[in-house]
């Protein structure tokens, strides 16, 4: 028999990330409502590039996701971890770093998204630099984390601790796989995949990104505090295993489901909707796991504002992991996606199970940190009110708003024409949804302030107990065999723990996505398809920073509904060089992906400068600045080089003469608006080297290649010699 | 290359299925075993975060 040791709990990092997650929720949550704002308001703030809806709704999504639901999910960790354990976090310098480390990262996105410096990645957004330093930070994370499992005093792991132990693993996984990108220059690359590839392995990254970022942890965050504000242990520890590695088993399998009627081969399709289906069994044993904890204890949910948010937050789990599968069904999926309806299912996960269990931790952890009370039940109330009406009017006109447009989409008149042949029209129906959505968002804001206060004075009436003193006996043996079953010693074993997590995750990934990625028959070669010119390269390389990914697909999917509006339907082969694919996740505009030859330069020019000005009514920004700012012709030959490194076919010493070949293609197209009485705008001189002549070539290149009529490169000078710009695609 | 060893593996198709099989096995597994330990075998182990909170907290030593 040991003695006693004395240890202590580091209650001053829990607060810093505790605060973290207050300041950065509330600004995720602000730049969320004015993106929402502009959807009713096109010209609320004005045109400023740096505010645009494209550019700020990827800073959202960052914010709530790493800034707000990051901060919490360590804050949750930093409290939990070392109680679990009965040790102090390893390292208290490795907290710090990492703190700051994270917090760095989130400053460096608010300094990088706005000027379009972006990936165009969905929740990958952050360009190279920042992807490593994620990787660091991460990596420190997890360093401290496995430690203090290993310096522990309590020989048994948590269910909590299983949980945290995936998040770490999978992340780092999914982070890196999804992150190999080729730098063209210190804030610009392009991902070594390709069109199909890129866009499954993006989603595979973008699908479990909210599997063990925003649900892994939280499920952590839930087995520890549900018991700890019931006074109760959980239901079921039985369950809980089950929930924990079928949950981690089958949820990598199913990011196809945002793929269903893309280019993606159908077998990978099928297998995403298998798996999603499956997940409903795991999602909701966790579900039922958490509220079944409260039996007997219902009548405290009454009065303890925790237990509230905790119960009101496993609830929306388990309607958002109900959703989430029937979404996977083909024909649900058919109708449900690139309409706002997917908007209102993520924003019910994010407000009420993220946002729920976040606040249920800041209530129960900030009273006892500061050895005081809560400052007022009664606001905490108030909050929880507001928090959850604001999300009811978030997300049910998101729903409402979502399927009325799909329809309208989707609607043929008796002559078997559609029905709604214009698309704004079915855009403008569906303005008051979104004006009810800013309504449901503003409230949600309010019970924020008002629980951020309340939370302020709580801290401010106590003194926080920096370090707590804690006391146990050291394991004797940690190695030592009792006669216990399998799964109790892996309990006790977190190495073995670590790596069977890491198989597990493993093995979804690589069946799945390993044959996408290499087998070639999956992606059928087009002979016609050919890379993008130099100055389409610049004008994609536009689109990509100003988010018009954010709004518009370039995917359309094998519909009447869908060829009669846009035209021929997607093929894989169309995307090879694709660096990365655009094909979107939302359609608050139409898909792009035969716009090029539909309309005459002149009216792209018009409609850049003012969309009203070619479709009255339509909630598109305006880019004016694309008529006063210059492109990058300067970064061309390393963003070519880049690009052949990933796979491009250009031929070696291509970048020397690409210049030549931009300017000239710059010239017909500045020339042609002449012609046609468009070499101003409002006063503005077009001239051939803005950024509105590049982002003219990309959108009328854009699905062109396939009818193989006109070759883009045949006029430039480079075609003059054989050899000079790119290889023709040949079979292998 | 290694792409083309990948490529060059006949029926990749059936990998999934595989991999399905053997999940469904490791699952009905646990649960036989799960459900042949009985609910109190981890009785322990569940009141861990609830005694977090107690000072002089004893190790469950067998």
């Amino acid at each position: 028999m040991s003695s006693l040791e004395t240890f202590h709990y580091d209650n001053e990092i829990v607060r810093k990330f505790g605060i973290a997650t207050i300041i950065w929720g509330l600004i995720g949550f602000i730049v969320g409502l004015t993106i929402a704002l502009k959807l009713i308001y096109p010209d609320f703030l004005g045109f400023i590039p740096e505010l645009s809806y494209g550019r700020l709704r990827p800073l959202h999504t960052n914010a709530v996701i790493f800034a707000f639901a990051g901060n919490a999910i360590f804050y949750g960790v930093y409290y939990s971890l070392p109680r679990l354990c009965k040790a102090s976090m390893w390292s208290e310098k490795l907290s710090n770093i990492h703190f700051w480390g994270w917090q760095a990262i989130i400053v460096s996105a608010v300094l990088t998204l706005p000027f379009g410096i972006n990936t165009s990645k969905e929740y990958a957004e952050l360009e190279w630099p920042i992807d490593i330093a994620i990787t660091l930070i991460w990596v420190i994370f997890g360093i401290n984390m496995i430690m203090t499992i290993l310096k522990r005093r309590e020989k048994h792991l948590y269910v909590a601790i299983w949980f945290y132990i995936a998040t770490f693993i999978t992340v780092a996984v999914l982070h890196v796989v999804n992150s190999f990108e080729m730098p063209a220059t210190f804030l610009k690359s392009y991902p070594i995949y390709a069109g199909v590839q890129d866009a499954l392995v993006q989603w595979w990254y973008g699908h479990n990104a909210v599997a063990f970022f925003l649900t892994t942890p939280f499920l952590g965050i839930m087995y520890y505090f549900i018991p700890k504000a019931a006074n109760r242990p959980i239901f079921s520890y039985r369950l809980s295993i089950v929930h924990f590695w079928s949950l981690i088993f089958i949820y990598i399998w199913a990011g196809p489901h945002h793929l269903l009627y893309t280019a993606l081969p159908g077998w990978a399709q099928a297998l995403g909707t298998v798996f999603s289906l499956m997940l409903i069994a795991p999602s909701w044993g966790g579900m039922l796991n958490g509220l079944l904890t409260l039996r007997g204890a219902w009548d405290r949910v009454r009065e303890d504002p925790v237990l509230k948010f905790l119960v009101v937050g496993v609830t929306a789990y388990g309607m958002v992991t109900f959703e989430g599968p029937m979404l996977s069904i083909a024909n649900v999926n058919a109708i449900a996606h690139y309409s706002d309806y997917i908007i209102g299912h993520v924003h019910n996960g994010a407000l009420l199970w993220n946002g729920g269990l976040t606040f249920a931790m800041l209530y129960y952890i900030t009273p006892k940190i500061y050895k005081t009370k809560l400052y007022s039940v009664k606001l905490a109330n108030v909050h929880f009110w507001f928090a959850t009406l604001g999300a009811i009017f978030y997300v049910i006109p998101m729903y409402w708003g979502g399927i009325t447009q799909s329809l309208m989409w989707k609607q043929f008149t008796a002559e078997g024409l559609l029905q709604y042949p214009n698309f704004l029209e079915t855009v403008t129906q569906i303005i008051p949804m979104y004006a009810l959505r800013a309504v449901g968002g503003t409230l949600f804001i309010i019970g924020a302030a008002i629980g951020s206060y309340n939370i302020f004075k709580t801290a401010r009436q106590g003194s926080l107990e920096k370090s707590e003193v804690d006391e146990a006996q050291a394991i004797i043996n940690p190695a030592e065999g009792h006669k216990e079953s399998w799964h109790r010693r892996l309990e006790s074993r977190p190495l073995q723990m670590t790596v069977l997590v890491l198989v597990v995750i493993l093995i979804g990934g690589i069946v799945e996505y390993v044959p996408t990625a290499l087998v070639k028959s999956n992606v059928p070669t087009i002979e016609s398809v050919k890379p993008y010119t130099p100055l389409e390269i610049e004008g994609r390389d536009i689109y990509i920073a100003e988010g018009c990914n954010n709004c518009h697909s370039q995917m359309i999917r094998p519909f009447r509904s869908e060829t009669e509006r846009y035209g021929e339907y997607s093929k894989a082969g169309e995307f090879v060089y694709d660096h990365p694919h655009l094909w979107g996740s939302k359609r608050t505009g139409p898909d792009l992906h035969r716009l090029g030859g539909k309309y005459p330069d002149s009216w792209h020019v018009r409609h850049m400068y003012d969309p009203t000005s070619t479709s009255p009514g339509s909630i598109m920004p305006a880019y004016p600045w694309l008529f006063t700012q210059d492109m990058d012709k300067e970064s061309i030959p390393a963003r070519i080089n880049a690009l052949r490194s990933v796979g491009v076919p250009y031929v070696e010493g291509y970048e020397e003469i690409a210049i030549r070949d931009l300017e000239a293609q710059a010239q017909e197209i500045t020339q042609g608006l002449k012609e046609n009485g468009f070499d101003q705008i409002e006063g503005i001189q077009i001239t051939s080297d803005k950024k509105i002549i590049a982002i003219i070539a990309y959108m009328q290149r854009l699905g062109v290649d396939i009818k193989g009529e006109e070759n883009p490169w045949e006029s430039l000078p480079s075609s003059d010699r054989i050899q000079a710009n790119f290889k023709p695609q040949m079979e292998e | 290359m290694y792409k083309n060893v990948l490529r060059a593996i006949e029926d990749i198709g059936i990998y999934p299925s595989i991999s399905l099989i053997l999940f469904f096995t490791f699952f009905v597994v646990m649960l036989i075993y799960l459900i042949k330990k009985g609910k109190h075998h981890w009785d322990d182990a569940a009141r861990l975060p609830l005694e977090d909170d107690k000072m002089n907290y004893n190790q469950s030593e067998q």
